[in-house]
């Protein structure tokens, strides 16, 4: 996940201009007037910098690491990241700014600790979305423990496939807007408040209704598709 | 296959930014939303991107509010000042408005509050109704914001199963949204509680 992108076309700065702090701090003359723009960058953007790199976890001095760890690359190359914000990007530079930080804050860490491997807490991840959606959805509760060594047929195994197959071609034909809902809601655990906030819904409630028509639906097909639920 | 093609690119910064500020256009709207769907990083980083601004905006606006609410204090004293002698503000002015339509969080909850007593019977849900509300909404979580049970009811009190376990000398929250005949909604804002031991 890199830290920078490409830098903007001209099409894209035509008719756009970057913001004050930025726009300052990219066309100073000299050095003098390069330092003094980039203490009011550095200024006016530190609490949400301090802010992106407190969310990282750890104490104070894990957080300032971070902090100077993002100033300094930021700097880096005269600004090379920096220059990359396109102004017509439409969202604000501070949202931009964000990601960026985020990004450098990961590359800091993988720096020290290196790269974790996701595969296994991906499966994992897999395996309570399912579960969630399967309890949900009162599918036969089998079908999730496919990996599970404990499970006492074939027969009921290559069931729990059938099963698992006709549930993932179920997800497949929701659009991808309900897909992201459900994996917020059920992998991710997010309360319905925030995934309304995230997902622009208007209220949590909105969520609640379309995650029940999403899963009434599922359930629909699941039962077309001969799946049964745990009492039948 | 598919699925290591998704992941084997991130959304660009650029995309993360406009999906965060709700700017995605047409073309690239099913890609990234897709994309955030099969890739757990990815949405890890909408979400706390969104947490970070959320938090952030909230924190900026306290002084604004803080500097608005004195200003309208300020006035308020002065209105008062001008017109008390001449008659008092009428008692019955949001008689029969409804609360929620008023502005005002006023889906009060009730208990449990504060530290509670495992002795005192079994923990039981309980808010003052709202006469529009059609349904509520009880969430409740642990102190790092995990939830442990929600529930849809249309009654004001509910009792949590035996599997819902709550330890002593543990804080936990609750809080619980009422969803209005209009679509709007008021909540008890999240409260919390403590069982002590």
């Amino acid at each position: 996940m890199p830290a920078s992108s490409d830098f903007c076309s001209g099409a894209q700065l035509k008719g756009a201009e970057h913001p004050g702090a930025l726009g300052r701090l990219l066309v100073a003359p000299d050095a003098d007037a390069q330092a003094e723009a980039w203490d009011g960058f550095v200024a006016k953007h530190s609490a949400l910098l301090l802010r992106v790199a407190g969310s990282m976890g750890g104490g104070r001095d894990e957080t300032m690491d971070r902090y100077a760890f993002v100033l300094e690359r930021l700097r880096q190359d005269d600004f090379h990241r920096l220059r990359a914000y396109c102004p017509d990007n439409r969202a604000k530079f501070t949202t931009w700014l964000v990601v960026v930080a985020r990004r450098l804050c990961l590359d800091q860490y993988r720096e020290r600790y290196g790269r974790a491997s996701s595969d296994e807490s991906s499966a994992r991840e897999t395996v309570i979305t399912r579960r969630r959606l399967q309890d949900l959805l009162g599918a036969d509760p089998e079908f999730v423990q496919i990996a599970d060594p404990s499970i006492p047929h074939p027969v009921d195994a290559m069931q729990s496939v059938t099963d698992g197959t006709v549930l993932h071609r179920a997800l497949a034909t929701l659009g991808p807007e309900d897909r992201l809902l459900l994996r917020l809601r059920f992998e991710d655990d997010l309360p319905a408040r925030e995934i309304a906030s995230l997902l622009r819904f208007p209220t949590p409630f909105h969520v609640y209704r379309r995650v029940n028509a999403l899963l009434s639906a599922l359930r629909l097909r699941l039962t077309n598709a001969g799946v049964e639920g745990p009492d039948q | 296959m598919r699925a290591e093609l998704i992941h084997a690119v991130h959304l660009p910064v650029e995309e993360m930014s406009r999906f965060e500020a709700g700017v995605v256009d047409r073309a690239s709207r099913d890609r990234i939303y897709t994309h955030l769907a099969s890739c757990p990083e990815c949405r890890t980083e909408a979400v706390e991107v969104h947490r970070i601004l959320r938090g952030h905006n909230r924190a900026r606006k306290v002084p604004r509010l803080l500097g608005t609410a004195v200003g309208l204090a300020a006035m308020i004293t002065v209105v008062v000042v001008l017109q008390a002698p001449t008659h008092s503000m009428p008692a019955a002015v949001t008689r029969g408005v409804p609360e929620a339509r008023a502005g005002v969080l006023l889906l009060h909850p009730l208990a449990p509050l504060g530290e509670i007593s495992a002795a005192a019977g079994p923990l039981t849900f309980i808010w003052r109704p709202v006469s529009e509300a059609v349904e509520y909404h009880l969430t409740v979580t642990d102190q790092v914001g995990r939830t442990l049970w929600t529930r849809n009811t249309r009654d004001t009190t509910l009792l949590p199963p035996l599997e819902v376990a709550l330890a002593r000398g543990f804080s936990y929250f609750w809080f619980v949204d009422a969803l209005l005949p209009n679509g709007e909604s008021v909540t008890t804002g999240t409260r919390e509680f403590r069982i002590s031991r």
